[in-house]
């Protein structure tokens, strides 16, 4: 970069992007690597609602389902679970990349609307936030099926979509952490002991939700001041994302790895996974020494995994498309019922977030030595 | 790339960014509703009251009531399922879909714990008669299961009292409840 940018805004823009810079061979590695994550554990799941109550239909005021007056009519919900599990499936194999990530989205966007019609929205902005960049970074230039298979226009690294990609999904990330610390720091942050934010949603999802699992019992022992922390140290880190991100991009990394663990402990004591948005996390992981070593072995000659690889995504695309109509789904492969996924979702949240911490930290150790060597990549 | 760096996004786009992702945060901050979909994660700014290592909280309760007064706890998951656990206060809220205004309000407040500064009317989702006898069906096939019986779901928002350190429980008030009949 031989002249600086004169605006506010594109200084604004070019520290993020140098802070949140990856490669496109990265992506499509960490497009695997989430859509995996999708595959195995959080699938689009909304066929259930075909066999939903219509009188238990409460959209939200600012939804798009505000605007319909009940439940679309059965098959719906089982024809568009059918259709994210394709584009889940392409997005993975990396086969029309782009125009499958924007399907799925629109699926997420389309079957969220109208499972939030019991009343209470999930907050799972940051799985569209990520759907939405990668689109735009266009995750599926490399490692693909467009790679291999439709070379030119599809295939070979773009810096500039990247840079866009990654820039976009840092801010949000950044912006959506905020929202969650604003108002907590705002109640939260009260100097008095006779009050805990922490309890709060310990007892709700203990006593309503009834789950007590992992460390949950634990929290009983913990003594009150300690909770309290908590509840001045959560707001403040959630409120510190474009601090780190405006930094450096070790900064950002670590900030990452610490949201990845404020998410275990989370899981480990409310209960509460966010494998998908811990997940995100790490498509800010620099997988080029995975790559390398990738390229080194006999792994990474063949050619062979491509094909292997699509056969068995493309099994499991059959296995939850078969079971969604036949009515045992659930987004995960490893459960057909709601019970079985939630306990399988908690006890994947614990090496998901421990994955996430180590992978993000290690990246940053190489971010902060490329910085080092003025080896910080530019889009 | 000829020395100048790219630029990512223009100033336009960067201002559309700035009011799509603040104004629905300040929509959730400043009233009762919150748009959907908007890049909004969990808040859950609530509070407990400890005092002398107690704490009051409320709970759930579904059960059902057999044609002799008997009360049978019901497991919120098993009774709702598949709709997920964590809707049940939500439906709760909403009178479990027999609820029969045609109107909501929604409260627009200068901050966080004044919300009512101003009350707004909106239309509300009226589910019909056919709608609710639906709902009924559906919640007897859940309630009457493996021999056990009941006319009637129960559903009431307790006050407890739970000691910290032990997790001791009592109920000190029970709620008001939502009663549906299941001829």
């Amino acid at each position: 970069m031989s002249s600086s940018p004169d605006t506010i805004f594109e200084r604004f823009w070019a520290r993020v992007a140098r802070n949140s810079a990856t490669t496109s061979a990265a992506l499509g590695v960490f497009r695997w690597l989430y859509c995996l994550n999708l595959l195995l554990l959080d699938a689009s799941s909304y066929s259930w609602l075909d066999d939903a109550p219509r009188a238990l239909y409460a959209p939200p005021v600012l939804s798009l389902a505000y605007l319909f007056p009940s439940f679309p009519p059965a098959p719906f919900f089982k024809v568009l679970d059918t259709v994210g599990v394709l584009a889940l499936c392409f997005t993975m194999v990396g086969y029309r990349t782009r125009i499958a990530t924007v399907a799925l989205l629109a699926v997420e966007i389309v079957g969220t609307n109208f499972k939030y019609c019991f009343g209470k929205i999930d907050h799972n902005g940051v799985e569209f936030a990520l759907l939405l960049c990668m689109a735009v970074a266009d995750w599926g230039r490399c490692h693909s099926a467009d790679a291999r298979f439709r070379p030119g226009a599809a295939a070979g690294a773009n810096p500039l979509a990247a840079a866009r990609g990654m820039s976009l999904l840092a801010v949000l990330l950044a912006f959506g952490m905020v929202t969650a610390g604003i108002e907590k720091a705002y109640v939260w942050i009260d100097f008095d002991l006779r009050t805990s934010g922490f309890l709060a949603w310990y007892y709700g999802v203990r006593i309503t939700q009834g789950r007590a699992l992992l460390l949950s019992d634990w929290v009983q022992h913990a003594p009150l001041p300690l909770l309290e922390l908590g509840d001045y140290l959560a707001p403040l880190f959630e409120c510190s994302g474009f601090v780190a991100l405006l930094t450096s991009a070790r900064a950002f990394r670590i900030w990452l790895a610490t949201s990845a663990l404020f998410h275990l402990s989370n899981v480990l004591f409310l209960n509460i996974p966010f494998n998908s948005q811990t997940f995100a996390y790490m498509a800010f992981v620099d997988y080029d020494t995975l790559l390398e070593k990738l390229r080194a072995s006999r792994l990474g000659r063949g050619r062979w995994q491509l094909a292997v690889a699509s056969v068995l995504v493309g099994l499991a695309g059959i296995w939850h498309i078969a079971a969604r109509w036949t009515g045992n789904s659930s987004g995960t492969l490893l459960a057909t019922d709601a019970a079985t996924w939630y306990t399988v979702r908690i006890v994947a949240a614990v090496p998901i977030a421990v994955l996430a911490a180590t992978a993000l930290v290690l990246s940053s150790l190489r971010a902060g030595a490329a910085a080092a060597t003025g080896t910080v990549q530019a889009p | 790339m000829t020395g100048q760096a790219p630029v990512l996004f223009s100033r336009r786009f960067t201002w559309t960014l700035l009011g799509a992702l603040v104004l629905p945060l300040l929509v959730r901050l400043f009233t009762t509703v919150e748009p959907f979909p908007a890049m909004l994660l969990p808040s859950g700014a609530n509070l407990v009251r400890v005092v002398g290592g107690t704490v009051t909280t409320g709970a759930l309760v579904v059960a059902a009531v057999d044609a002799r007064g008997n009360e049978r706890r019901l497991e919120p998951a098993a009774l709702i399922d598949p709709i997920p656990t964590q809707y049940l206060s939500a439906i709760f809220r909403d009178g479990f879909g027999f609820e029969r205004k045609d109107s909501q309000r929604i409260g627009v407040g200068t901050h966080h714990l004044n919300r009512s500064t101003l009350q707004l009317e909106v239309p509300r989702h009226v589910p019909s008669d056919a709608d609710r006898q639906e709902l009924i069906r559906w919640l007897r096939a859940r309630v009457n299961v493996r021999g056990s019986t009941g006319t009637r779901l129960v559903a009431r928002r307790d006050r407890l009292k739970i000691v910290v350190a032990t997790g001791k429980t009592r109920v000190v008030q029970k709620g008001p409840e939502i009663v549906v009949e299941l001829p």
